[in-house]
């Protein structure tokens, strides 16, 4: 399987199932390069492996993404100490990566299991942007007979806001589109904030769609709960302490990397959030507080 | 028969408990302290191990779980009672793998390390009989009891490091811990207490009067008063009901104001709290949070007309966020209250959060 099938293979993926998580789709895309590859070692697999990655962030360049390919090219080297013969190896490797799929489309259940019973009945709910993640949750809640009302900020550039508020329309959840401008306006009327992440970052913060650390300052200002809901895949080694640390490849789409002249003048697409504006981040590994995020990352790197 | 005896013995105690826990609650019967409300949990639950009949760990978890849902529910705000029942099957979930022989570490958290590795869901744990279990789970449950007699004693030996001569130091209402704290101090430091009496019920004057018998320069002052005093305070020393898992704190009403006060005047708060007052509940998850007294205490019965035309609340409880927290002390040391995640990780396993 070449890079080009590879890529074609993760486009459908994602064209198939639209619900699904991006690094679900990249890590069932590399679990097929890694059943039709025919390298003779171990190393030569893994140099196909980080080829194969590198080749698929190219493709769609959001940290889910990145940090999939990372705990997939991860675990192969953790199977590979534990069986030196090759063949027996992709087989071990071949029935984890199923059985790891098979876990993390469970994980979004997981979370929205643990979160709905932080939404109180009557409570007014601000989120930003569309997660799939903030609506399975808000799904289970409703399901749950609570009443509840939600603000959607319309999230230039893409207007991915208005996409949210239809699905949300859908489940007959009551859902007002509020311009980014307006997240301080709205803030006195909320009772808590739920975004969801691209990825989750050493230090507790979060990567996600611009806009959300503005959110996080405000609900920080106003005394407002800011929940982070995310499943652990997501996860990624990296320590930004600031906006400019976060790197290029997260910060524009793949188009716009290659064809731009002057990345200054570019608008980014994603900002980070710090930790200490963060409450609560709902995992599938359970409730976590911002400090607990780098023990669960030590834990798989260690 | 003894065994039918035996049968009826133990469920006899477990009533007498549960009736103690219901009427304990209601304020009508002697208020007892949570220490002691732990170790009579621990030795109920060490009764129930060694009396009941179940031939596997999981029988035996399934028993101390329906009866650590009926505990619960006789007196939903006395964490204590749940914090004790979890750590008891944490210890049954020990005992049985040490008796695999496998290590312990591995099996506990969910964590992402475990996703990618672990070949296949184990299903079929707890269900193995091992004729020394018994034994091991009673004598790993006497060394619980242990630790429980020692906690008061144990963070009372760490009040030097804390307090220092000619300091001025606040609390409110009246927590045995804080108490044995600051007297264990007095033995070889000078300094000056401050006490919030703590309406509506006062629980400071008889705080202050057990102080000013250890010979420790006490002053009382109402509640109204504490954001005006504490300009003079170095430390803040409380006490709590429950420990949070976030780091909060479940307190007694007025607690909120002290921390917020010593947060604007940036003054050390600490709060002195044995281990099993650990829950690893978070503060908006039940709605079992609060807990409301008679009004009598707020606005007596005796005031006649207005009571038609007012609402009146007695709360308990007040919850304190982790942000205005300095230090907890316990009886295994000092930690921060971004670390309590690591503590709840340790003493409870993440299956039994829900009870």
């Amino acid at each position: 399987m070449d890079e080009g099938e590879l890529v074609e293979y993760f486009r459908t993926q994602m064209s198939q199932d639209p619900d699904v998580a991006s690094a679900v789709a990249a890590i069932r895309s590399l679990l097929e390069f890694l059943k039709r590859d025919q390298s003779e070692t171990i190393l030569g697999l893994r140099e196909n492996m980080t080829r194969a990655i590198g080749r698929l962030q190219e493709a769609d360049s959001s940290v889910a993404v990145s940090s999939g390919g990372e705990l997939f090219l991860r675990f192969i080297t953790l199977t590979s100490l534990e069986h030196p013969d090759l063949s027996q190896c992709k087989k071990v490797m071949v029935e984890r990566g199923e059985l790891f799929l098979k876990k993390i489309s469970l994980s979004r259940n997981k979370v929205a299991k643990l979160c709905h019973n932080f939404i109180k009945d009557g409570a007014k709910i601000l989120t930003h942007s569309s997660s799939r993640v903030v609506l399975k949750v808000l799904e289970n809640v409703a399901a749950d007979k609570k009443r509840f009302s939600v603000y959607v900020t319309e999230s230039q550039p893409d207007s991915s806001g208005n996409q949210m508020a239809e699905k949300l329309r859908k489940l007959n959840i009551p859902v007002t589109v509020i311009l980014d401008a307006a997240v301080g306006y709205v803030m006195e009327k909320v009772d808590l904030v739920i975004v969801g992440a691209e990825g989750v970052v050493e230090s507790g913060g979060i990567i996600n769609k611009i806009g959300t650390y503005q959110m996080a300052v405000c609900s920080k200002a106003h005394n407002k709960p800011f929940y982070v809901v995310a499943e652990s895949f997501k996860f990624v080694r990296l320590y930004p302490l600031n906006q400019q640390d976060v790197p290029d490849r997260f910060k524009y789409k793949a188009h716009t990397l290659k064809t731009a002249e002057d990345l200054d003048k570019e608008h980014p697409m994603v900002d980070y959030t710090p930790p200490s504006l963060i409450t609560l981040l709902f995992t599938d590994l359970g409730v976590l507080t911002p400090s607990a995020i780098s023990d669960e990352l030590i834990k798989i790197y260690l | 028969m003894p065994g039918a005896d035996k049968g009826t013995d133990l469920s006899e105690r477990i009533e007498a408990f549960l009736a103690e826990l219901k009427r304990g609650g209601s304020g009508a019967g002697p208020l007892r302290g949570a220490g002691e409300t732990a170790r009579e949990t621990t030795a109920l639950l060490r009764r129930i191990t060694a009396q009941a009949r179940w031939s596997s760990a999981g029988d035996l978890m399934e028993i101390i779980r329906k009866e650590g849902r009926r505990m619960t529910a006789a007196q939903p705000s006395e964490t204590t009672v749940g914090n004790m029942v979890r750590r008891v099957l944490k210890i049954i979930r020990e005992e049985y793998a040490r008796s695999t022989g496998s290590s312990e570490e591995t099996d506990q958290q969910d964590s992402l390390h475990k996703l990618l590795t672990s070949g296949g869901l184990s299903d079929d744990n707890f269900r193995q009989h091992f004729p020394s279990l018994k034994a091991n789970v009673i004598e790993a449950i006497n060394e619980l009891l242990t630790e429980l007699e020692g906690t008061t004693d144990n963070i009372a030996m760490q009040a030097l490091e804390h307090i220092h001569s000619n300091e001025v130091i606040m609390t409110i209402g009246r927590s045995r811990t804080v108490e044995a704290f600051l007297k264990d101090a007095a033995r070889k430091r000078k300094f000056h207490v401050i006490v919030a009496e703590c309406a509506p019920f006062c629980q400071g004057h008889e705080m202050a009067t057990s102080l000013s018998e250890a010979d420790i320069e006490t002053t009382v002052i109402a509640d109204a008063a504490i954001f005006a005093v504490m300009s003079r305070v170095n430390k803040v020393i409380i006490g709590t009901q429950t420990v949070l898992a976030n780091g909060g704190l479940r307190a007694v009403n007025g607690t909120h104001t002290l921390a917020l006060a010593a947060k604007h005047h940036s003054t050390p708060l600490i709060v002195c709290a044995p281990m099993f007052k650990l829950s690893p509940q978070f503060p908006n998850e039940e709605d079992t949070f609060h807990k409301f007294v008679s009004p009598h205490e707020v606005l007596p019965f005796s005031e006649g007309e207005i009571l038609s035309k007012v609402n009146v609340h007695c709360p308990v409880f007040d919850y304190v966020p982790p942000e205005l927290i300095t230090l907890f002390i316990s009886n295994i040391g000092g930690n921060a209250p971004s670390y309590i995640y690591r503590l709840v990780s340790e003493l409870y396993h993440p299956e039994d959060h829900e009870l």
